[in-house]
């Protein structure tokens, strides 16, 4: 007899479906499809579509596992209804498409991925609890999950997290390799989760950095590779609480970071059930959201493939040009940006005031003391990827970027709280509300974006994917005009005598291709 | 009555049952607690009895799987014991215990396709529940496996009035054996089951369990009604055909109407279709219509006190028209 089957109901697929016509032709199995819903893995058959399974998954933490009603991940098929609300004008929406809640959904999307996600929040809101259905959803069991999970604590040593070599080898061996190692069980384990990570002493943390970042732990000069992992960790504190401070290389390796929200007293009865049944929903996991290891490596494959469209790889690009640039930072054109000057070590405020000339209200610039790094673009192609993905999409919209944007740069594009835009009485909300500014500045680069018309006119591009077509065969005069085209369209830039991140971007382009261009003139010209 | 291999299931498992309904109540806060119970005293009851007695060791695995899918109906108000309307109760009582030795088999999958194909033939206008019932409990004893009766319960449904599943049932049909696909589609046990397939196939009006009766040119079936009378339409509707299919409008919503001799089916369509449709909506010159009658060769049909013919749709066996007056659809069936 099956153990709470009625509380292993999943959604039933399709869970989102998409405007379809009508069937011209009827199946005779529909007969057999209706009000009641046949939940045994028997469902399963071997076409498992992984997005829907990814979905009913969701679906399923959502309505019993984790009591979480914040729909804040919202997609609109038409204009959203909107209210305003109180005195502070609190906006309310409700959203015409299905929405979801970051909460679930981010490390649902982690899992897919095998990315790494914290977790951020006050206790007892599920933080944990979130983590080992994760572990579950890959097919362990509740006891194993439980037992991997590392506990952060300011005794923790190297020897606690990754393993002790055996005593009588320490003693017999006369080399290094000799030793074995009894590395600890989670190294080995698809899903990765520490729990209260801040509370790992420094000298433990620098050794976890290599497993998250490099996927292999080291004793004593040997070697333990662990498999692809969805990492899960959980901080009470993001902003540098804990017992340690978060060293940067760790937190920099951690790929998106979720709040836990407060919980709804109106589901309170929700939690009256769980005491009266005695139900713990991680010990009920229905086995039709478990993923098989070759099942998570399809669906990494899958989202992988996901296309992002050019217009929406545009946008981000405009979107990331905006931050890097700092133009008093050096004289050479290429170290104009806001690392030249931190690795300078001077004092930020002295930095901002040699700064002038500029809008500091408009250059969204102004807003961040950092740009984007490479991995902070790979981790946001990605993420924007899988919700594409999860939604059952194969291509990437703009909505997707957008709503995935502020948790995989909420703890990496640092604000200036001191930038005239957090100075605006409209905008001291966004000093505390990390999700809501992202959001807001990507929504005002895409607004700039398209006051631009760089959808239409986007002479870059257009001498880019030119460049893209080959140099083979191209004569000297071909592209000597082609020289004078950049240079014509940079001359025309400079008489505008205002600098901003995008257009310095544009112009390093361009002085790539020039040099291109030349180098392949000098080639011509020595054959 | 609780009988006592029912009550010592229960008891084994009082808590996980209990938990079970405390989950049900979370999914479906307006569940019936006394119609559950009368659920489990006149539907399971019998079904328990019978299992119990063919096999015994079976019971608990039935009482699990009619414990979880009765929640599911009784919170889905499916379940209706005060007679004011049809339930799928009355496939519980008067189908599973009847058939002990396919419910045992795979009672959770058994239960659940067979409530959802009760709930379709009840929700179908036209559909004939009970006949599907006393079918398959003619037919049970020629299955021996829950699969096959799954396969003999979807051709049933079809005959049942769900023209819509024609197709596929004839191609499930096709493949069984010879003996239980001729009783499957109720032809005569002696008839040659290839000649009788490829007849039924031809012809949408021939009927397997009379094959001898021979055409006749006049109204088979009226299809539809006004949606303030339980109909689907809310003002006269038009047809059009592709040649295969039927597509209705009625004002500004569309519908595929499917027919045959068992039964007419009406299901939403888009405006798309029906206006494909008609664009080659043409009928066959052997058709005229005049009025409100219909000459089909030498065979006329007078349909009066309905107003005048406002379209007309063929499809090669079946002739659809619409009035001025009503919101039903006539079919005549065109048989050589």
């Amino acid at each position: 007899m099956g153990r709470f089957s009625v509380f292993q109901k999943v959604s039933k697929a399709p869970t989102n479906p998409h405007p379809s016509r009508p069937p011209v032709t009827f199946d005779v199995a529909e007969l057999y499809e209706g009000p009641v819903s046949y939940s045994t893995e028997a469902d399963l058959d071997g076409q498992t579509i992984l997005d829907e399974k990814l979905r009913q998954a969701y679906f399923w933490i959502l309505n019993t596992a984790i009591i979480s009603p914040h729909y804040d991940i919202e997609y609109n098929q038409e204009a959203p209804v909107e209210f305003t609300i109180g005195d502070n004008h609190s906006r309310l929406t409700l959203p015409s498409a299905q929405s979801y809640s970051s909460f679930v959904l981010l490390p649902l999307l982690t899992f897919a991925t095998r990315k790494k996600c914290l977790f951020i929040g006050g206790p007892g809101r599920g933080k944990t609890a979130s983590a080992i259905l994760m572990g579950i959803l890959a097919g362990y069991p509740l006891k194993e999950v439980r037992r991997a999970m590392q506990h952060g604590h300011p005794q923790m040593t190297i020897a606690d997290l990754l393993g002790n070599p055996l005593p009588s080898d320490l003693v017999k061996a006369d080399t290094f390799d000799k030793i074995r190692i009894a590395w600890r069980k989670w190294l080995g384990m698809r899903v990765k989760i520490i729990d209260e990570y801040n509370r790992i002493p420094t000298r433990t943390q620098s050794a976890l950095l290599t497993v998250m970042g490099d996927n292999y732990a080291e004793i004593l000069n040997q070697i333990y590779e662990c498999p692809e992992s969805a990492w899960f960790l959980t901080a009470n504190d993001d902003q540098g609480g804990g017992t340690y401070q978060v060293i940067e290389a760790l937190r920099d390796r951690i790929d998106v970071i979720v709040q836990a929200l407060a919980f709804s007293p109106r589901f309170l009865s929700d939690l009256l059930i769980r005491i009266e049944g005695n139900i713990h929903p991680e010990e009920v996991v229905p086995s039709q959201v478990i993923f098989t290891e070759s099942q998570i490596d399809q669906m990494e494959e899958e989202i992988r493939s996901v296309e992002v469209p050019s217009d929406v790889r545009r946008r981000i690009e405009f979107f990331s040009s905006q931050f890097e640039f700092s133009d008093v930072s050096a004289e050479q054109f290429e170290y104009k940006s806001k690392d030249t000057a931190r690795l300078s070590g001077i004092e930020w405020s002295s930095l901002v005031s040699l700064d002038n000339g500029r809008d500091r209200l408009k250059d969204l610039g102004c807003q961040t003391k950092n740009g984007l790094s490479v991995r902070m673009l790979m981790t946001l192609l990605v993420y924007a990827k899988a919700l594409a993905y999860f939604r059952g999409n194969r291509i990437v919209d703009l909505e997707d970027v957008r709503q995935v944007l502020p948790f995989v740069l909420h703890d990496k594009l640092v604000p200036d709280l001191d930038a005239p835009f957090f100075d605006a009485a409209s905008n001291g909300t966004y000093r505390i509300d990390r999700v809501g500014w992202l959001r807001k500045l990507f929504d005002e680069a895409c607004a700039e974006y398209v006051r631009l018309n760089l959808d239409r006119e986007d002479l870059v591009a257009e001498l880019q994917s030119q460049f893209h077509m080959g140099l083979n065969g191209l004569k000297e005069r071909d592209v000597r005009s082609r020289l004078v085209k950049i240079e014509r369209l940079i001359t025309e830039w400079s008489k505008g005598n205002k600098l901003y991140g995008h257009l310095y971007d544009d112009l390093v382009q361009l002085k790539y291709l020039h040099q291109r261009y030349t180098n392949y003139i000098r080639w011509l010209k020595a054959q | 009555m609780i009988t006592k291999a029912f009550a010592a299931v229960l008891k084994a498992n009082r808590e996980e049952f209990n938990q079970r309904y405390l989950y049900a109540r979370k999914r479906f806060p307006n569940i019936d607690k006394k119609t559950f119970l009368e659920f489990l005293e006149n539907s399971v009851v019998p079904i328990v009895e019978s299992v119990d007695n063919f096999q015994s060791e079976r019971v608990s695995d039935v009482v699990s799987a009619a414990y979880d899918i009765g929640l599911e109906l009784v919170g889905q108000h499916l379940i209706d014991y005060s007679g004011k309307s049809e339930g799928i109760n009355r496939l519980w009582q008067n189908l599973f215990p009847s058939v002990a030795h396919l419910v045992v088999q795979n009672p959770r999958k058994i239960f659940t396709a067979f409530s959802n194909a009760f709930y379709h033939l009840l929700h179908t206008a036209e559909a004939r529940p009970v006949f599907w019932i006393n079918e398959m409990l003619r037919l049970s004893s020629k299955c021996s496996d829950v699969d096959t009766f799954l396969e003999v319960g979807q051709i049933v449904a079809w005959r049942s009035g769900l023209a819509h599943l024609r197709e596929g049932a004839l191609t499930l049909a096709a493949n069984l054996p010879q003996g239980l696909a001729i009783a499957a589609v109720g032809g005569p046990v002696t008839a040659d089951w290839q000649k009788l397939l490829s007849q039924i196939r031809a012809d949408p009006w021939f009927d397997p369990s009379e094959p001898e009766k021979g055409p006749v040119f006049g109204v088979v079936a009226r299809v539809g009604g006004f949606r303030g009378f339980g109909g689907p339409f809310v003002s006269p509707p038009q047809v059009s055909s592709d040649g295969k299919n039927f597509w209705v409008r009625s004002s500004d919503e569309y519908w595929q109407l499917t027919a045959d001799c068992f039964g007419t089916t009406v299901h939403h369509a888009d405006a798309k279709e029906f206006d494909n449709a008609a664009k080659r909506n043409v009928l066959p010159t052997a058709i005229q219509i005049s009025g409100t009658t219909v000459q089909y060769k030498d065979h006329i049909a007078k349909l009066e006190n309905i107003g005048d013919i406002s379209s007309a749709a063929c499809n090669g066996r079946t002739l659809a028209l619409t009035f001025s007056q009503t919101h039903m659809i006539v079919l005549l069936p065109l048989r050589s």
